[in-house]
């Protein structure tokens, strides 16, 4: 009853401001997020790592920075972020083979716009990663989604823990509650 | 700063501030080290064989194995910022249907400063084969060691150690003994 | 149970609040440039970030706490007018 009250003394003018606060949060949000996108020309130009077949380069919870220059072929050594049809998670693997082919009768305006076709292997793996293909024989370029160019360790961490251990995030909103309770207004 | 949890969420969000100002600065010193060392490679031997490929099962492909030497110093990377070196050896070439090919056949992955200094005497680590069938009329190959230098934080940096003065062309494949 | 909630709690005085805030940016700024620079120079991450980690410790245990310090200035109240009683 008490909340109720004092949302009445704050009155419709406050509220809808607080809205309209919170949706300018969100709005911004989403116009860096895909505004990177855009200079980076790739979908998602920040990835966590979520697999630990590139240790010790990469452990589980790094955050990468991708870019995918439209004016630039992949070479080997690169390390590309790959999603194939099929396959729900995109995987981060270094390039150990390309293959530039040269098509007869087929004249691409700039040599970019030729097929490359792309192995890749994780550095802590045996085998290369046609296993992972779902099928393909080679890695086309419309398959990559970036390719690593900057690291930073752990900070993606959280987001990896919130789902490897449920009760952490129970803990989270327990210990929230509870300061809630004791903090008095 | 009223009360003790008001003063500790003061301090974390200042520290976190500090944390990414900090990190910003040493992925920025990386570029203080500039050492571009040098090494050397050289092949010593290079065979074709005819073989089974596990993943194209139904065919008989033509496999290459190469004998390399590689000596190079790659100690002067290692800095405060420099968690690991990938060091890797490939071979260039065009394929008989102007294909241009880059093929990684060795690499070694680097931690400490110590273990930097390579002296190896190795042979292809990989599978060596060409798009189509055979290595038949392919150029020679020139083979080139590179390495991509891994920051704790920061930009990852590429660049070339050593690259075979000529190049050497693909034998005719032969049948193992 | 008061006792308790004032412990968690731990007010301050308006001039301990000014004191802790600037504690705070001089010890977390100045620690961060002399962790890095120590870290450059001996060409050591771990230092950087020991460097950096003690200080925050220290800073928690000197500023987080109600110590009688941050007390020393209470907020001097006008006393209670007594009604109907005239001056």
């Amino acid at each position: 009853m008490d909340s109720i009250k004092a949302f009445k003394r704050l009155g419709v003018r406050y509220m809808l401001l607080q809205a309209l606060n919170f949706a300018a949060v969100i709005a911004s949000g989403l116009m860096i997020w895909k505004g990177l996108g855009l200079v980076c020309n790739t979908e998602s130009p920040i990835v966590v790592v979520l697999s630990g077949s590139m240790e010790p380069a990469f452990y589980r919870g790094d955050l990468l920075f991708l870019t995918n220059p439209a004016s630039e072929q992949y070479v080997t050594g690169d390390i590309t972020v790959y999603k194939v049809p099929g396959a729900d998670i995109p995987i981060v693997h270094r390039v150990i083979e390309t293959h530039d082919v040269v098509s007869e009768g087929y004249v691409a305006a700039s040599p970019l716009g030729q097929k490359q076709l792309l192995l890749t292997k994780g550095d802590n793996n045996n085998a290369n990663d046609i296993e992972l293909y779902q099928g393909l024989d080679w890695l086309e370029k419309r398959h990559i989604v970036g390719k690593v160019r900057g690291f930073m360790p752990y900070i993606g961490y959280v987001t990896i823990a919130m789902n490897d251990f449920p009760q952490l995030k129970y803990a989270l909103l327990g210990g929230l509650g509870l300061l809630a309770l004791v903090q008095r207004e | 700063m009223y009360s003790a949890y008001q003063r500790i969420n003061n301090i974390f969000a200042l520290l976190s501030t500090c944390i990414f100002a900090l990190l910003g600065a040493i992925a920025l010193s990386s570029f203080v080290f500039t050492a571009d060392p040098k090494g050397s490679l050289s092949i010593g031997s290079l065979k074709v064989y005819p073989g089974r490929s596990p993943h194209f099962k139904q065919l008989r492909k033509e496999y290459a194995f190469v004998n390399f030497e590689v000596h190079a110093d790659l100690s002067p990377l290692f800095h405060w910022n420099t968690k690991q070196l990938f060091v890797y050896l490939g071979a260039e070439y065009t394929s008989a249907d102007g294909t241009r090919n880059d093929v990684v056949i060795w690499d070694r992955i680097i931690r400490r400063k110590e273990d930097a200094n390579l002296n190896v005497k190795g042979r292809n680590k990989y599978e060596f084969r060409d798009v189509a069938v055979s290595f038949k009329n392919v150029t020679p190959a020139h083979y080139t060691l590179k390495y991509n230098t891994m920051p704790y934080v920061g930009v990852l940096t590429y660049s070339e150690a050593a690259r075979t003065d000529n190049a050497i062309p693909f034998p005719l494949a032969q049948e193992r003994v | 149970m008061d006792y308790v909630q004032s412990l968690v709690e731990g007010k301050i005085d308006f001039e301990g609040q000014r004191l802790t805030g600037t504690f705070r940016d001089y010890t977390l700024i100045g620690s961060a440039i002399i962790s890095f620079l120590f870290g450059f120079l001996s060409q050591s991450l771990r230092t950087t970030f020991i460097l950096l980690g003690f200080s925050t410790i220290v800073l928690c245990a000197v500023v987080v706490p109600p110590w009688s310090y941050y007390n020393r200035h209470p907020i001097k109240w006008l006393p209670v007018k007594v009604e109907g009683k005239k001056a």
